[in-house]
């Protein structure tokens, strides 16, 4: 048996490179390392700047107190004409009236209504913070995070680009091999000799692993280096990669040819993945029937291994969770193809 | 009996529109067992159940002494499988071909640069065989099924598409096996192959085996004894045969060689085809 799965290996592996699907892996992980560097920004938030104006008629101290190390302005006008060269910026004029702050907002127009009420709720918090009461809060870590600096915004995608390329990858790849086979008439030959199903099918899942692994060294170490437990995240990668592509199988088993399983291999992999990338950039949005997708543990792992906070349990929980979906998938792969294609 | 088939029925479509119907044969241990017929006839359903590529879904059918509806893996070392289609993996050398099916066995296989030479493929062996003429894929896929040295081989169309040269050399190879023992299955429609190399054949048509009975039995039982004749009448060569059990025309045949008209003179047997077609009722086209 070893001999008849290196053997498989050597073949499926040769049979890969010669039909472009290494050079296909390193191209692909290499534009994403292009892109996470050099396209994606460092920094991608959106600043509205503030100008404030305070009015000579201010006595109120909390009001002064608003303005500390802000940028004021001499007059009401100057500030609507700074706002006229910053189309994203906001103003504020801050008055007295009967010993009471007066505000006055001054926006472009287009701001909606949350801004709004998020800015009025910011300058009330001001008017009625007392600094004195943070003295007595004290704040206290149980989990010291060990990634202290903050992240660039361009390296936060490195997780999601891990998940989408390297892992899934294995989940379209795989069909195509098995549908060359199948055209070639391969599997036949393979079935009348003493091979049997269960390693043609490891083979194929060893080797979509392979290039996944590679892929993620690739995307790994040309955007983030080597921080984070890069042994973690093989193990991660490699688990993912199993069950992505015991899924391709799976869903190949059911069709004759690419072009019929073309449609169902995307949308299964828009169905697994669009949510999670949601999730990735709101993670408040967590749905039930999101957190029933492998690929959602498996992103938030993935991005514990490189970015980590000491959060082992997710780790190891996804880790355990995935050798149970890699067993299960592979079962289910195996009695797939015993009904549908090899049948045929 | 080496291979045992009674009573078998195989419908693609699950209903009684069947492929292969109450086909019953049994081949013995060392024969070359032919089955002859045209495209469609159910050769290759047959075979393709045989060897467990279809299920078996009605009837019995065992190969040295096991049931094909559950043959172990382990059957397979000792059989050998030879397809008309050229299903080798294309980007592989040929003899990464070879030597990756070899792998598959658990007994002892046959060099792939032999197995390579016997067929004229050894310059090609370390070519891609996407770069492979039709001619040479069928060589390769042909040594392939002898790369475990099977004691049953199943081969479909083994010559076709070859050249003469080629294919005489392939059914010596064929000759050479049976010699050493080894059982033969082939499926062909190409009555040549059939005459030359099958110890008995089967006539089979529309799913169903017409007759089975061996090359020469088959032309005495329903072969006609032909003269063919070329002779000169008016000047113009003409050819014709002449069959000798009807008395018109062995008159004829006479009144000819009388008048000194005859240019050759050549007994003939019918052929297989013909036979096909007097059993039949069609051709093997």
């Amino acid at each position: 048996m070893p001999n008849r799965l290196s053997g498989l290996l050597i073949k499926d592996i040769k049979t890969s490179i010669r039909g472009y699907f290494l050079l296909i892996v390193i191209i692909v992980a290499l534009l994403l390392v292009g892109l996470i560097n050099f396209v994606i920004p460092e920094d991608a938030s959106v600043e509205a700047p503030i100008f404030y104006h305070l009015t000579e008629n201010v006595s109120n101290k909390q009001l002064k107190l608003i303005i500390k190390d802000k940028d004021i302005l001499n007059s009401k006008d100057e500030v609507i004409k700074k706002m006229k060269d910053n189309a994203t910026s906001l103003g504020v004029i801050l008055d007295e009236e009967n010993n009471k702050p007066k505000i006055e907002i001054i926006t472009q127009g287009y701001e909606n209504e949350k801004i709004i009420n998020t800015l009025k709720l910011a300058i009330k918090e001001e008017l009625y913070f007392n600094p004195d009461e943070m003295e007595n809060i004290r704040i206290i870590k149980l989990k010291p995070s060990s990634n202290k600096g903050k992240i660039p915004f361009n390296d936060k995608m490195v997780p999601l680009m891990v998940l989408l390329e390297p892992v899934l990858m294995g989940f379209v790849m795989i069909a195509a091999l098995i549908f060359i086979e199948k055209e070639q008439g391969t599997i036949e030959a393979y079935r009348v000799s003493p091979g049997n199903l269960s390693e043609y099918i490891a083979s194929k899942v060893i080797v979509m692993m392979l290039y996944g692994l590679l892929s993620t060294l690739i995307i790994t170490i040309g955007t983030v280096g080597f921080s984070g437990n890069i042994v973690m995240l093989l193990i991660l990668v490699s688990l993912g990669s199993i069950v992505a592509s015991n899924v391709g199988l799976i869903i190949a088993s059911f069709f004759n040819n690419i072009s019929q399983a073309l449609i169902p291999v995307v949308l299964t992999s828009i169905v697994i993945t669009t949510p999670v990338m949601l999730a990735f950039f709101a993670p408040s949005f967590s749905p039930i029937y999101l957190k029933i997708l492998p690929t959602y543990p498996l992103m938030f792992a993935i991005k514990e291994a490189i970015f980590p906070t000491g959060n082992t349990g997710l780790l190891l929980n996804t880790i355990g969770l995935f050798i149970v979906f890699s067993l299960v998938s592979y079962m289910i792969t195996i009695l797939s193809y015993k009904r549908n294609m090899i049948k045929k | 009996m080496i291979i045992d088939v009674k009573g078998l029925y195989h419908s693609y479509t699950n209903d009684d529109n069947y492929a292969v119907k109450d086909v019953n044969f049994s081949v013995k241990k060392g024969e070359i067992f032919g089955f002859l017929g045209p495209s469609g006839a159910g050769k290759s359903t047959t075979q393709k159940i045989l060897t467990g590529l279809l299920p078996l879904q009605k009837g019995k059918a065992s190969i040295d002494g096991n049931n094909v509806k559950k043959s172990p893996n382990r059957l397979f070392n000792t059989i050998g499988v030879s397809f008309e289609r050229a299903n080798v993996y294309k980007k592989l050398t040929g003899i990464e071909n070879l030597e990756f099916y070899s792998k598959m066995f658990n007994v002892k296989t046959l060099n792939p640069l032999k197995l390579l030479r016997m067929v004229g493929l050894e310059n090609a062996a370390n070519k891609r065989a996407e770069g492979y003429s039709k001619g040479m894929l069928q060589r390769l896929v042909f040594v392939r099924s002898m790369i475990n040295d099977p004691k049953i081989w199943f081969l479909d169309e083994p010559t076709s598409g070859l050249d003469p040269t080629t294919a005489s050399k392939i059914k010596e190879i064929i000759k050479d096996k049976q010699r050493k023992g080894t059982t033969i299955f082939l499926t062909t429609h190409n009555m040549h192959i059939a005459e030359e190399l099958c110890d008995n054949i089967a006539l089979i048509n529309e799913g169903e085996i017409n007759l089975i009975d061996s090359p020469r039995n088959l032309k005495l039982k329903y072969g006609e004894k032909l003269i063919k004749a070329e002779y000169k009448i008016n000047g113009e060569l003409r050819k014709e045969r002449f069959s000798m059990i009807n008395k018109e025309e062995i008159d004829k045949l006479n009144e000819i060689i009388k008048k000194g008209k005859v240019e050759t003179l050549h007994s003939q047997e019918a052929t297989l085809e013909e036979i096909f077609i007097k059993v039949t009722g069609r051709g093997l086209k």
